[in-house]
């Protein structure tokens, strides 16, 4: 089991600092949803996805948009029949099938959903896991949190590993001929083994000295070369944005 | 001071394998759903660390449980919309259960709210936060009814399975 999306590379946005990245994501959502005019949403439907394409290639960019287009082509059947009010654009023997409003509706959301999308994709497939988290803790993310994070992100493929072995020995225990495994004893052997790891863990932590020495500073990151062209880069491309809205 | 520290290391401990527990069941078992999303065992474990460990725990288990399955499973655009929806299914369910976990109207009030709040939930904030309408999210209400009435009931046949198998699970609580 593979928590991590990330595809290794070098192309430009590789390169770039976690902290721009993960800022300019944000900036990048919450101008979504501000987004209005015809241009702004091709923008932040195209934006991204370009983007990806330049980073990872068509293939892991198809691998990602495969699976939003089931609902993306659902909100483009639906939506312009069900939202019938406005200047009608196509009617067949006098009733009117799609308007303008119902068009206008469904490249707004279809544009939202595919942006935010693929902005998200966009960092999780050119960033490790860690430095997602290593760059967050330098936005002041509290400790506690940044290491439950990480140790979640550990945990998650220790336990996949260990229900695939649970359910593979217990699906030798069925009769011969059947097919498929015990599914709630499975889960519970999963969650008692889980469980039981929880003291042995916290120990281990306190070993580590966690909570021995109060953490006052914050995780403070070498600046790579052109860190703030990157920043310029990223507010230049929200700023155009900001404005075509 | 120590026992701080101990405590401070076992919250942390306890709250990264159960969001861990709840990011497998939501990842293992997963039936992709007709306009986009996914329906999974994600709730039996929700209700599982309700159960198990009270409200919240429960909450942030969940919450991120779910948040990060959606990160690493490659639905990022419903991360924030699960670690709402099911947080609070595991902080509702917790604090009804809190304080009489063995009866069974309690259970059953439990499960109604958590069918409840998934459904209504996923239905109105899909829709608060534009990425779907109304009209398109109402198809998702039946298999989140199911989904998540089936994790409930999951989730509690498994809390009384691990409670027998171990018997220190009431210490973890808090």
């Amino acid at each position: 089991m593979n928590v991590s999306s990330y595809v290794y590379g070098m192309s430009f946005y590789h390169r770039f600092d976690v902290r721009p990245k993960l800022f300019f994501s944000l900036v990048f959502i919450v101008e979504a949803f501000i987004v209005d005019s015809a241009v702004g949403l091709l923008l932040l439907f195209f934006l991204p996805m370009a983007l990806m394409i330049a980073s990872v290639g068509i293939r892991e960019w198809w691998v990602s948009f495969r699976r939003l287009l089931p609902l993306l082509v659902m909100l483009v059947l639906f939506i312009p029949l069900q939202a019938r009010d406005g200047m009608p654009i196509l009617s067949v023997g006098g009733v009117t099938v799609v308007t303008e409003e119902g068009l206008s509706l469904v490249l707004r959301i279809i544009s939202r959903l595919g942006g935010i999308s693929m902005a998200l994709m966009l960092l999780l497939l050119t960033e490790r896991n860690e430095e997602i988290i290593s760059g967050l803790r330098a936005f002041h993310l509290p400790y506690p949190a940044a290491l439950a994070s990480s140790m979640i992100l550990r945990f998650i493929p220790y336990l996949g590993e260990l229900f695939t072995e649970i359910r593979d020995s217990m699906s030798l225990r069925l009769e011969e001929g059947r097919r498929g495994y015990p599914m709630l004893p499975s889960i519970t052997a999963l969650v008692v083994a889980a469980i039981r790891m929880i003291p042995d863990t916290a120990a281990s932590l306190e070993e580590r000295g966690y909570g021995s020495a109060e953490r006052i500073g914050y995780e403070r990151r070498k600046r790579p070369n052109g860190y703030f062209i990157q920043w310029a880069i990223g507010a230049i491309i929200a700023l155009i944005l900001f404005l075509v809205r | 001071m120590a026992g701080e520290k101990r405590k401070g290391a076992l919250r942390i401990s306890l709250i990264a394998i159960s969001a861990a527990i709840v990011a497998v069941f939501t990842l293992v078992i997963r039936i992709p759903s007709p306009i986009g999303g996914y329906i999974s065992l994600c709730d039996a474990a929700v209700s599982f660390a309700a159960y198990a460990f009270g409200p919240f725990t429960g909450f942030i288990a969940g919450g991120l449980g779910t948040a990060f399955a959606d990160l690493v499973g490659g639905y990022p655009q419903w991360a924030v919309i699960s670690f709402i929806v099911h947080g609070v299914e595991a902080l509702l369910m917790g604090l009804i259960v809190r304080k009489d976990s063995s009866s069974v109207v309690m259970r059953i009030v439990a499960a109604i709210v958590a069918v409840v709040i998934v459904s209504g939930g996923y239905l109105l904030l899909t829709t608060a936060f534009g990425l779907t309408v109304f009209s398109e999210a109402v198809l998702e209400v039946p298999a989140n009814i199911v989904q998540s009435a089936v994790g409930a009931v999951i989730g509690l046949v498994l809390y009384s399975g691990v409670r027998k198998a171990y018997r220190q699970l009431d210490d973890l609580r808090w």
